[in-house]
């Protein structure tokens, strides 16, 4: 951590407030006792120490893997972060973002070799059981088990989830291709000339024709996805890929490695539109990755704090649209915070979500983002 | 090294460097103070964690004894001391300590014992090898050889043999050695057999379970076959080291876990109940891991070992615990030689003479509360001064007069006034004067002295700031004495340091810094007080042990924060009467671990009226102190306590249950 940080952060920590001081031991009941000493563990280190320990911590171990900012024109992470920190001038804005950085959700590779391995194992792996109505306790389970990965389609739906490496990490072997599912929809659905009206149903017809004809035959088709936040990316390709044979509809299992609680929503939701299509994600993230736009109940001071400070720097996060290159930002919450209720504070290693809030990724003539996006367009 | 590295980042040594390194880093300043380790007789060398046992029972490793020759660095062992032929194990390293794996929930007795007897055997075998193989650095080596007497010639390894297979000691288990070499691929293939045995494979080998020796004889017989043939000459003193003994206490609790009742350590008693003049060993252990009453049995037997009779005891902690006298005070020499090699080690060019090289790095050697009071309210003294509207106005003007020039004075004439309020000498209190402070005359200098921190800590309360801790004499006495501490807080310091340097610093500069500022100072020991505090949870029964320090903490700090008048500026720790304790086992053990695990620190104590009989006092260990914010050093009469007081804070703070109270203890009630 660069020395500025620490002296900062050395000089928020000498101001000496125990909780712990009023109790009398003698007196007190076994209950406020307890209290006393869990207080007391929270006296020292400071918090803030505490925080600057975690952070060390993580930026080793976990920040480093950010793709994004391997290479130079970028910094390391420290630096970013000290940088990142300039961006406010107020001491309680500084300690807001500081008690950030190490609350964002990261999810490093390591992480994502995990997921494929869970998603394999759990999800996919139950719904294969039900589609082959295998008995888990019949000796010839595994085999049959095995037979029907043989006979399943792995796919992915967009180019970020790097169905490569799933293949790989789970030993999966066999299928020669494996197309990028948005992709084949936006060929099939995008085509302007009218001649080839047609068109559509030709390339499902021939996709059907693929997989009927692969030896053993692909009988279902599985849809990854590394990270899905409001799901409008996935919606019209997931629908693409329940409709591709309408008279024996072919059975479709929808599995994104990590989902976001409106994505969870929307994806129930084509459930409930396509009899063929089941859906059972590998880790839902709960609220706590998200700021929400407006105050809850019982909500902790640092929420409170953030989102004011999200929606008082917004200016300078946006900065002037016509002095850089960058896209402006969708508003102070990011892409999507209607239908998330908020914005996220989640990073991937390979890129941070245009759902995340942008004062942790965007960059303006005036702010220093932390985790830097790459933009698609 | 590239000196941006820390230099007291590795905090243990003795497992990770080499023995040329060893030459340079090893500190011979408590040799003096241990020179028994180097004369006949079973020696348990105690201390607490990291107080240096294994540097110094290193010195009787044979391959040390080669370094120091190698490099033409004088054997730090005094040359009429220094003959002797060592060998020995490390519970730990050796894997020994893996027996503890091999135990099962369903053992029966019987399988208890075997078990021990297995790791008898072990143990016996792992010392031979050790043996042999000192024997052959020594052979190998005319220098060394001639110097000891020592005769590795064919002749006399046969002779060896020969005697060492004519002992009855063996079961047959030498059957396959026919000379020299064939004896140590036999030891070997044993003590392998023990390895895979160890990490998991099946069952020991039947041969080995039906020939397992007798702990100690075999290598009471191996030194007495060199004699004997003629290889090592009968006036070499023999020292065989056990190491980490503490692992086998470790061992035994993880048994009594599964309520089986493994008696490890009976093994290594065993071998020192032998007797043999022939052999001394070498015990490393934390206090009480042999002594404590019902565990020195032999195995086997049902004698048990007498102190003092079949061993003699070296206690590194009371060699370097600070008497009355400072000047006699061995610690800190200890502490900056110690300091010194490693900086020396890690690469800092320095003048050699500088004798007090750790004031040079930490910018002087003493900053006085004086100093620090001035950082507390370097803002404003608004908070300083407490006093009580019914105070005359004129003693309440002359304080805060007092205040603008000298804050720990005023703090400390608060405390006197109030003090004479509550002893109802008001009259004393019209003579106050600018001119005459009471409190700083020369006849209360004890009184100030005394009271001189605990204002100070009053002081950065009410002011809302944390205690500084900085210079040397802070390190120093929050060593407490033990010199892993030492160098986890000038780890600490070292990182703080480094963390304040600009990325742009010269990282090729090898003169010696000078961390100057004390707030760095006192946030490297800050984190490496905090750092003690979260490691006692490393330890068996260290949650507990850890919730009942942090109970102590708040106590003492609650009360001297409330202590207005000053009266206790000693009740940092607690007394307790021998008697008492002794009606309380319980609580005692307690008391006990807590200074054996490095959480506390324990001395005798002569209490003020003579009825209260022998006592001890017990005090947070001083690395504690800046954690809890209380004071490290202990002046004037600590908290006097009963063990009913303390017994009732461990069960509140749920670190022991509550015991039936009789119905006599009830009617006390």
């Amino acid at each position: 951590m660069p020395h500025t940080i620490a002296e900062m952060v050395r000089n928020w920590s000498r101001e000496y407030k125990p909780t712990s001081t009023s109790i009398n031991i003698d007196e007190a009941s076994v209950e406020e006792l307890d209290k006393a000493l869990a207080a007391a563990e929270r006296d020292y280190p400071s918090e803030y120490e505490r925080i600057k320990s975690q952070i060390d911590y993580l930026a080793a171990v976990l920040y480093d893997e950010f793709e994004i900012t391997k290479y130079p024109p970028h910094h390391s992470y420290p630096v970013r972060l000290r940088d990142w920190l300039n961006n406010v001038t107020e001491t309680s804005d500084k300690q807001t973002l500081f008690t950030l950085a190490p609350r964002i959700f990261f999810i490093g590779p390591k992480e994502y070799l995990s997921l494929y391995h869970t998603a394999l194992n759990g999800p996919i792996a139950r719904w294969l059981i039900d589609q082959e109505q295998i008995d888990i306790t019949g000796e010839n389970a595994h085999t049959k088990l095995q037979d029907a990965l043989s006979s399943t389609w792995f796919c992915a739906i967009t180019d970020s989830m790097q169905i490569a490496r799933f293949y790989h990490v789970n030993l999966l072997a066999g299928v020669d291709l494996r197309p990028e599912f948005r992709l084949l929809r936006y060929i099939a659905e995008a085509s302007p000339d009218k001649v080839r009206q047609e068109f559509p149903e030709e390339l499902k017809r021939k996709v059907i024709n693929y997989m009927e004809s692969y030896s053993p035959p692909l009988k279902r088709l599985v849809l990854l996805e590394d990270f899905v936040a409001t799901g409008s990316q996935m919606k019209k390709t997931v629908r693409f890929a329940s409709a591709l044979r309408l008279d024996d509809p072919l059975p479709v299992f929808l599995c994104p490695l990590v989902v976001c609680q409106s994505g969870y929503r929307l994806a129930k939701e084509l459930v409930a539109e396509f009899s063929n299509l089941s859906f059972e994600p590998t880790l839902v993230l709960d609220e706590s990755v998200i700021l929400p736009v407006s105050a809850t109940d019982n909500e902790d001071t640092f929420l409170q704090n953030l989102r004011t400070l999200v929606k008082n720097t917004y200016a300078s996060v946006a900065g002037d649209s016509s002095q850089n290159h960058e896209q402006a930002p969708y508003g102070p919450f990011g892409f999507g915070c209607k239908q998330e209720g908020g914005g996220l504070m989640v990073v991937l290693y390979t890129n941070c979500p245009d759902n995340t809030l942008p004062l942790i990724h965007h960059r303006s003539e005036i702010w220093n983002p932390l985790f830097p996006r790459s933009s698609r367009v | 090294m590239p000196l941006r590295n820390n230099p007291f980042q590795l905090l243990y040594f003795t497992e990770s460097i080499s023995d040329e390194e060893y030459t340079k880093l090893f500190s011979p300043v408590l040799i003096n103070e241990a020179l028994a380790i180097f004369q006949p007789g079973t020696i348990v060398l105690e201390g607490v964690q990291g107080s240096g046992k294994s540097m110094l029972l290193a010195l009787l490793k044979p391959e040390i004894r080669f370094a120091y020759l190698k490099d033409d660095i004088p054997f730090p062992v005094p040359q009429e001391f220094s003959r002797f032929l060592g060998a020995g194990i490390n519970l730990l390293r050796s894997g020994a300590i893996d027996f503890g794996a091999r135990m099962a929930k369903d053992f029966t007795e019987l399988q208890c014992k075997h078990l021990v007897t297995l790791f008898g055997d072990f143990v016996n075998f792992w010392i031979i090898d050790d043996i042999l193989q000192g024997l052959d650095i020594y052979g190998a080596n005319q220098t060394l050889a001639s110097e000891l007497q020592i005769d590795c010639s064919k002749n006399a390894l046969k002779r060896f043999v020969n005697h060492v297979k004519s002992k009855e000691c063996w079961f047959d288990s030498l059957r396959g050695a026919t000379d020299y070499s064939s004896l140590r691929s036999t030891i070997k293939k044993r003590i392998n057999e023990y390895r895979r045995f160890l990490r998991g494979h099946s069952t020991i080998n039947e041969s080995i379970s039906n020939t397992s020796t007798i702990a100690g004889e075999p290598i009471s017989q191996v030194i007495r076959s060199a004699r004997e043939s003629g290889v090592i000459p009968n006036d070499l003193h023999v020292f065989i080291r056990v190491d980490q003994c503490e692992e086998m206490v470790r061992l035994e609790a993880k048994a009594e876990e599964h309520d089986l009742h493994i008696q490890f350590r009976e093994v290594v008693n065993k071998m020192l109940g032998t007797r043999d003049s022939n052999v001394s060993y070498r015990l490393a252990g934390r206090r009480y891991a042999f002594r404590t009453s019902g565990e020195t049995r032999m195995h086997g037997t049902i004698a048990s070992l007498e102190d003092m009779r079949n061993f003699a005891v070296v206690n590194l902690d009371e060699i370097l615990r600070r008497r009355e006298n400072r000047k006699n005070w061995i610690f800190p020499k200890f502490a900056n030689d110690v300091f010194r090699r490693r900086l020396k080690w890690s690469g800092y060019k320095f003048d050699d003479v500088e004798k007090e090289l750790i004031s040079v790095v930490l910018g002087g050697s003493l900053m006085s509360i004086k100093e620090k009071v001035k950082c507390y309210t370097k803002n404003s003294t608004r908070f300083v001064l407490q006093m009580d509207d019914e105070w005359p106005l004129s003693i309440r003007q002359t304080l805060l007069n007092l205040l603008e020039s000298d804050p720990l004075s005023a703090k400390l004439g608060e405390a006197w006034v109030r003090q004479q309020i509550k002893n109802k000498k008001e009259a004393s209190l019209e003579y106050l004067h600018e001119d005459d402070y009471p409190w700083e005359r020369e006849s209360k200098k004890w009184w100030k002295k005394e009271r001189l921190f605990l204002a100070s800590l009053q002081i950065a309360a009410a002011q809302g700031q944390k205690l500084i801790w900085a210079r040397k004499d802070d390190v120093i006495n929050l060593s407490g004495s033990n010199i892993l501490v030492f160098v986890t807080l000038f780890q600490h310091i070292w990182q703080a340091w480094l963390r304040s340097q600009p990325l742009s610093a010269d990282w090729s500069d090898a003169s010696l810094p000078c961390i100057e500022s004390h707030y760095i100072q006192s946030e490297g020991i800050e984190e490496a007080s905090d750092r003690w505090y979260d490691k006692l949870r490393e330890e068996t029964e260290g949650d507990s042990r850890r919730r009942f320090v942090s109970l102590l903490g708040i106590l003492f700090r609650n009360g001297l924060r409330a202590d207005k008048d000053m009266s206790y500026p000693g009740h940092n720790g607690i007394s307790l009467s021998l008697n008492d304790l002794e009606s309380d086992s319980g609580v005692y053990s307690i008391l006990q671990d807590a200074s054996v695990y490095g959480a506390m620190v324990d001395m005798k104590h002569t209490p003020k009226t003579k009825s209260r009989g022998e006592s001890r006092k017990w005090y947070l260990h001083p690395v504690l102190a800046p954690h809890f914010q209380v004071p490290a050093m202990h002046t004037k009469e600590p908290m006097y306590v009963d063990v009913r007081r303390v017994r009732k804070w461990l069960e509140k703070a749920q670190v022991i249950f509550p015991r039936e109270t009789s119905p006599a203890e009830e009617a006390d009630e």
